[in-house]
């Protein structure tokens, strides 16, 4: 208890230089807690969202007569899901479902905030909510204040397809915000964009100005306190900076949500409250970043405490044992293994043995890396600083040489993140498979008599599709007891077609042709055969037959298309004027999520009550995305927050450490942009060894991921120019940012200890 | 008080210095020429290391004037300063203030490698003067492997490695025990003596004063002639 109160009793008399590094410990823990709380609360808010969509599922009344009945329509108004949900009041009205004062009344509606100024910027949304809106759901009511949700009022007479219900509130989330089995992935992501970054970061911080400390440390030692003593006294201050520091960084943590609650992330909203610290969030924060200081301040203190005379001299330090690298080996190994099988196209069909190795070589990989590093830079800088003639690379790397973990505390949490936001891109990949297949293109249908001509003429020129069609589908007397073969039609030019298939050979503009698909054999096989088509002129309606002709268009379409047709019409054969009475738009667009996130958007503007069929894809998979990209960039942003805070703490502490060797050799004349070369070589042939390393290992262990997903995407290429981009990023604000640390002014001063 | 000559190398003329309200040099007159050693003495506290930066042109001063061989220091701008330490004027700490990275070689190269001079030249002038100081056999050790009279030897060696105008020495065999104090007091002045190099240094130890040409002493600021060499 002596020890600790002594290690106290330092703090505020231990000299400016002590008390700014104090500070820098603080500020530097509370943005990593702050980083910590913000992690934490992630589940939390995706919890309280899916919270309050169970609240509102409608409970089975089993049938019962008179019961109020529920029917749940789940639509797409543009790249968004649009709820609605039909209530028909019974004998028996059960407690409206949260957010709503009453079950509606027939011809009642009640909107959320945002389907609210939906309404007011496309009236004809109306059409979807038929009714009087009464009021607004409440937040209660809401998963997000994004959602586009409404209940609708009716009579049971109008609602004969609905459920009876006894009340709301379910037990089981049928649409949850993210998939629990993405939950786990994207867990396993942020622990790796985030929490390793953090971990390295807040044993930084603890372990600031480790010269300076370790000499008064050995003079407290020299004076007879004990080791454990003496590492008792070093922990003192480290938990005290971390304790105020995680103070600070819930502090910092509350103002950040009430901001980015109310501005929002990209594709993910959440009310002020979800964000909200829970007391085990405050918990782990106020007791998990002291305890991690107590350690890293205890271990810290160790060396003064054994050896204190060399502390006092400031002995050479040994240099870096290479133990650590048997982990990148081992945890590379296990990566390489798994990028062999992928070359071989044999990926391994044991996933319980993968879904064990994968993580365990990405911690070996990953805790290798920041091991390996000091060893890396301690050979190359030796090898660098007895070869070159240049006298500031010679001087950063006999620097890095002497002390090659003091520059590599700065590099190891941005490596990190390179290396985990590697990893985050694979995760990213294998979702994107998951809920779009792997194509070239994406196809949309949207029903012809949900649109009028103006607007199906506005879709068809929609910006972002590069192909339109219209599919007809022949007229069936629907009183026939008697099986009626159908046949579809495309609506299209020659040019239109090619805009639509891969490829297309034997196309005659102006001709009705037969379609033949991928080789497949033909859909109509019996030329000479007459299909009727139903065309509207106003409130008259005629038929249009279509005689199956010789000619064929062969045609390979992507996978999935639309085009299934078997005939192919040119539009002169819709007479003007005329439309057909069963068919429906096709549009094609790139597969980039932001093109088909542009073209349902513009579907939503243009026809916002028309439904529109994604051709393979899942609209909700997609919205997923949109979360998890959405938690995975704030994930990424935190990181560089971490990586940035890691390197100027690190670089300041440093700087106020050298003062007295930069003082000196400016007094010998050193010029300072000898010094700012000095500085900026010595930060920056670390980090980019360290970047190389870690876009090397990323990827491959991102490569290993996704061949042991069951994916087809083994190699992400895509993702790589991005990384170096990041990656040179880091390396010139890192250059940058060591550059205003040599000060014109000489002050003497600083090396005279009298 | 000894004023300025034709050889002079430095000289100062009415001399103050403030640290805001607080008067630190206060019209100190003096000069040295060229080959002559000059001792400051006086208590800590009084001045004297404010005033050897002062001559260095390191603190810019509050009021008169300090010359290097004719030239105003406050005339120059922070290049030429920089140009004028690094040519010129040699520096010896109390505490070395050797760079723990480099070896003892490296160290005493360090002012002719920031001159411009290639690695192997100054390696072999770093050589040659750290062999007339007897320290060859520590070319390639670090400071942190040698004694603190070693450290401080070798601090001599790199402050006149380039054969400098002057050296400015503050408390050079402060850390240092007596009988360490005077063999590199010594070798020292023996050194810079043979290259006709003035020294300045700033000492509390009357004995270390004992050895210069020109004593000076100082008390609360203001700089009185004890002894002036001819």
């Amino acid at each position: 208890m002596k020890e600790l109160l002594l290690g106290l009793r330092l703090l505020p008399g231990s000299g400016r230089g002590n008390r700014a590094r104090f500070l820098l410990m603080v500020l530097g823990a509370s943005i990593g807690v702050c980083c910590l709380a913000a992690v934490l609360t992630i589940p939390a808010i995706l919890d309280a969202r899916d919270g309050r969509t169970m609240a509102r599922e409608p409970q089975d009344g089993k049938g019962s007569a008179g019961a109020t009945l529920a029917l749940t329509q789940n639509d797409a108004y543009g790249s968004q899901p649009l709820d609605r949900v039909f209530l028909a009041r019974g004998e028996h009205v059960p407690a409206p479902p949260p957010g709503i004062p009453e079950v509606p009344e027939p011809g009642a509606v009640f909107v959320s905030p945002r389907l609210q100024e939906a309404l007011v910027r496309e009236p004809g949304l109306h059409g979807l909510l038929p009714g009087r809106v009464q009021g607004l759901i409440g937040p209660e009511g809401l998963g997000h204040p994004n959602e586009l949700f409404a209940y609708i009022g009716m009579r049971p007479d109008q609602l004969p397809e609905g459920s009876s219900v006894s009340g709301f509130g379910g037990r089981y989330v049928n649409r949850p915000a993210v998939e629990p089995s993405t939950l786990d992935i994207l867990r396993f992501a942020l622990v790796g964009v985030v929490l390793l970054p953090l971990a390295v970061f807040l044993s930084v911080c603890a372990r600031l100005s480790a010269a300076t400390r370790l000499r008064r440390l050995a003079t407290l030692r020299l004076l007879g306190v004990s080791i454990k003593g003496v590492q008792r006294v070093n922990a003192a201050e480290t938990v005290v900076a971390a304790l105020l520091g995680a103070v600070l960084g819930l502090a910092e943590y509350w103002a950040v949500n009430q901001f980015v609650a109310r501005v929002g992330l990209p594709g993910l909203k959440w009310y002020v409250d979800d964000g909200t610290l829970t007391a085990a969030t405050m918990a782990v924060c106020l007791i998990g970043c002291p305890a991690l200081a107590w350690f890293a301040g205890r271990a810290g203190g160790v060396k003064a405490a054994e050896n204190p005379l060399a502390a006092r001299r400031s002995a050479v330090a040994k240099p870096p044992r290479a133990w650590g690298a048997l982990l990148l080996i081992a945890g590379m190994g296990i990566v390489a293994g798994y990028c062999v099988l992928g070359v071989l196209d044999r990926p391994p069909r044991d996933t319980a043995a993968s879904s064990l190795l994968v993580p365990v070589a990405v911690v070996l990989v990953g805790s290798g890396l920041v091991l390996t590093l000091p060893v890396l830079s301690h050979r190359l800088s030796r090898r660098v600083a007895g070869a070159t003639g240049s006298l500031p690379l010679g001087l950063a790397m006999r620097r890095n040489e002497v002390e090659p973990g003091s520059a590599l505390r700065v590099a190891s949490g941005l490596v990190l993140l390179v290396f985990a936001t590697s990893l985050a891109q694979g995760v990213l990949v294998e979702l994107n498979q998951v809920s779009r297949p792997n194509t070239v293109q994406q196809d949309y249908r949207v029903p012809l008599d949900e649109v009028d001509t103006r607007r199906s003429q506005a879709l068809a020129e929609l910006h972002g599709t590069k192909g339109t069609a219209v599919e007809l589908l022949s007229w069936v007397d629907p009183n026939s007891d008697k099986w009626i073969e159908s046949a579809y039609a495309l609506v299209a030019t020659c040019a239109q077609l090619s805009d639509l298939v891969q490829h297309m050979e034997g196309c005659v503009d102006g001709q009705v042709l037969r379609l033949a698909q991928n080789d497949l054999p033909l859909d109509l096989d019996k030329p000479g055969k007459t299909f009727p088509f139903e065309l509207r002129e106003g409130a008259r309606s005629r038929m249009l037959g279509i005689k199956v002709p010789d000619r064929t268009v062969h045609v390979d379409t992507h996978s999935p298309s639309a085009v299934g047709a078997g005939l192919l019409l040119p539009p002169s054969t819709i007479p003007a004027g005329a439309r057909p009475a069963e068919a429906t738009l096709i549009l094609a667009s790139s597969p980039d999520p932001a093109v088909v996130r542009q073209v349902l958007d513009g579907i939503g503007g243009i026809a916002p009550t028309a439904s529109v069929d994604l051709v393979g894809t899942n609209v909700e998979g997609m919205q997923q995305i949109a979360v998890v990209k959405a938690l995975l960039g704030a994930g990424m942003v935190l990181g560089l927050v971490i990586g940035v805070a890691a390197y100027l703490v690190s670089v300041t502490d440093r700087a106020v450490e050298r003062r007295a060797q930069v003082t000196a050799l400016s007094l010998l004349g050193a010029r300072p942009r000898t010094l700012r070369a000095v500085q900026c070589a010595q930060v920056v042939l670390p980090l980019a060894v360290g970047l190389l390393l870690a876009l090397v290992t990323g990827k491959l262990t991102e490569s290993s991921y996704l061949i042991t997903g069951g994916g087809a995407v083994f190699w992400d290429g895509e993702g790589i120019p991005l990384l170096l981009f990041s990656a040179l990023g880091v390396v010139v604000v890192a250059a940058v940012g060591a550059l205003p640390l040599v000060g014109r002014r000489v002050n003497p001063e600083l090396i005279r200890r009298d | 008080m000894k004023q300025a000559s034709g050889s002079a190398v430095v000289s100062a003329r009415e001399v103050d210095l403030s640290y805001g309200s607080t008067l630190a040099v206060s019209g100190a007159r003096m000069s040295v020429d060229r080959g002559e050693v000059v001792a400051i003495t006086g208590q800590s506290g009084s001045g004297k290391s404010s005033l050897l930066y002062c001559l260095a042109g390191v603190l810019p001063v509050t009021r008169g004037d300090v010359r290097f061989e004719g030239r105003s220091l406050g005339e120059l701008g922070d290049e030429e300063l920089s140009a004028l330490r690094r040519d010129r004027f040699g520096f010896v700490f109390q505490y070395g203030e050797l760079l723990p990275e480099l070896t003892v070689e490296e160290n005493t190269a360090l002012p002719l490698r920031l001159a411009g001079q290639r690695k192997g030249q100054a390696h072999m002038a770093a050589g040659d003067v750290l062999g007339r100081l007897g320290l060859s056999e520590l070319r390639q050790k670090r400071p942190s492997q040698i004694s603190g009279g070693q450290s401080q030897r070798v601090a001599v060696a790199r402050a006149l490695v380039h054969r400098p105008a002057v050296v400015f020495a503050d408390e050079p065999t402060g850390s240092l025990d007596s009988a360490n104090a005077t063999a590199v007091l010594e070798e020292f002045l023996v050194l810079a003596r043979s290259q006709g190099t003035a020294v300045v240094l700033v000492t509390h130890d009357p004995v270390v004063a004992g050895r210069a040409d020109t004593r000076y002493a100082m008390a609360d600021g203001t700089l009185t002639a004890v002894q002036v060499g001819v």
